[in-house]
């Protein structure tokens, strides 16, 4: 075989460069953007990150099916008029927090899902019995599109119960 | 000399290659951060990303866009969580700019919901421009109906159409997702049932799926996009210049000029229409 002259490879190199692009677009996998951006989610919500006051801490989430659990019968109230009724079990998010060394009172929670949506559960609704980090659903595992854990706020509509929950600021 | 013009060619060619993984001409340290809650739609079209970055390849913003339903994005919004929003949900959008929550609301581009389903269309829907009339033969034919059931913008506007025939398929033909329109149509597909979607995620799934455009044309089921900035009274500590910025952007003629042909070299189809 000849062999290739330089500005000849340079060109062959640049199109190489640009073939494989910025990390690569890969082959068609038939999901939408919308969900290739879940890809990873499930196995990182089991560490959720918890900021109080500057100092970064984690919650496992394998280890709360071993705490007290505590069942909740509640409706999961869609902004669209829609109503589930259902029954999660999990544990109560004032004791996660309590466990994690949160100070009472505080002013509110920034709740932060994997797809970067923002909920807020202000003091006295994030400290209520029925406010749980829940690891089921209906008696089984939560659905695996919504993490390993949810957050169920049965006081409140469902914008306040965060699926795919990645991160907890403590806001003061 | 040879080796010093192929190696400035060398130098070239790799500044162009690098200039294509989108790297910002603004330093890290100058770009501001500006949250955009937004709709799955504008992003599963690829028109979201495009704008993002042709906005910030010309302003000192890193944009963060949130594509969640049209509703969680505006609670997003009113809680001061987001800078600006990119929704389809009209109703949704009025009311927060009622309460005080949103500055301004302008629409940007529109295109319309479609409802598609089996080629062998048992209910026989095809070719109809009354989404009424097709939801009601949907349900009196005992066909299937795959719904979001979702905080959505798609989902507001299918309960729409059942709120206005007053009924929906009987339990069991009626499936509830709680997803979003790809694992929905899927299921759809899936289960040769009906659902409704927005004109463009259709388009851009329509070579994966059996499912067919049955209904379109009734002007009931327009898709409107509206960009609402947050009342920076309300929320003082949310990005106002870059949502402004950003709101002037999506509503400038080159913008118009990118929405009127986006889509149209792959797909041969118009997938959005300016405001």
């Amino acid at each position: 075989m000849a062999r290739l002259r330089l500005p000849t490879s340079l060109a062959l190199l640049f199109l190489v460069i640009l073939a494989i692009g910025c990390g690569g677009a890969g082959k068609e996998t038939q999901l939408l953007q919308s969900e290739k951006k879940l890809a990873g989610m499930y196995e990182a919500c089991k560490t959720i990150k918890l900021v109080d006051s500057g100092v970064t801490r984690t919650i496992e989430t394998d280890p709360l099916g071993s705490l007290p659990q505590k069942e909740v019968s509640a409706i999961l109230k869609r902004s669209n008029g829609m109503t589930i009724p259902g029954t999660w079990s999990g544990v109560p998010l004032s004791s996660v927090l309590d466990a994690q060394g949160v100070a009472r009172p505080f002013k509110e929670l920034k709740i932060e899902a994997w797809d970067g949506y923002v909920g807020r559960v202000g003091y006295d609704i994030a400290v209520l019995p029925d406010t749980i980090l829940a690891l089921t659903q209906n008696k089984k595992p939560i659905p695996r599109e919504d993490g390993p854990v949810r957050l169920v706020v049965a006081s409140q509509d469902g914008f306040y119960w965060v699926r795919m929950l990645t991160a907890i600021e403590v806001l003061r | 000399m040879k080796r010093t013009v192929a190696a400035v060619l060398a130098a070239v060619l790799l500044l162009i290659a690098a200039a294509g993984c989108g790297g910002s001409r603004f330093p890290a340290g100058s770009r501001k951060s500006l949250v955009l809650a937004t709709t799955t739609s504008a992003q599963d079209s690829g028109i979201l990303d495009e704008f993002v970055k042709r906005f910030e390849d010309k302003y000192p913003y890193d944009v963060k866009a949130v594509a969640v339903g049209s509703g969680a994005a505006l609670f997003m919004g009113s809680n001061g969580d987001a800078d600006l929003m990119l929704t389809h949900e009209p109703k949704a959008e009025a009311e927060l700019m009622a309460a005080g929550l949103g500055e301004s609301s302008d629409k940007v581009m529109h295109n319309d919901f479609i409802v598609v389903g089996p080629a062998k269309d048992p209910a026989g829907i095809r070719g109809l421009k009354d989404a009424d009339e097709a939801f009601g033969r949907i349900t009196a034919s005992g066909s299937s109906f795959v719904s979001r059931a979702d905080a959505s913008g798609t989902n507001a506007m299918e309960m729409s159409v059942w709120g206005r025939i007053g009924t929906t398929p009987e339990a069991g033909r009626y499936i509830q997702t709680g997803q979003g329109m790809g694992e929905t149509m899927r299921i759809a597909d899936e289960k040769q049932a009906y659902t409704i979607t927005d004109r463009a995620t259709f388009i851009v799934m329509n070579e994966w799926l059996s499912l067919e455009k049955l209904v379109e044309g009734d002007g009931r089921l327009i898709n409107q996009y509206t960009v609402t900035v947050v009342n920076p009274e309300r929320f003082s500590s949310v990005n106002h210049q870059g949502a402004v910025r950003f709101k002037d952007f999506l509503l400038s003629s080159e913008t118009k000029v990118l929405i009127r042909g986006y889509g149209w070299g792959r797909y041969r189809q118009r997938l959005f229409y300016p405001d």
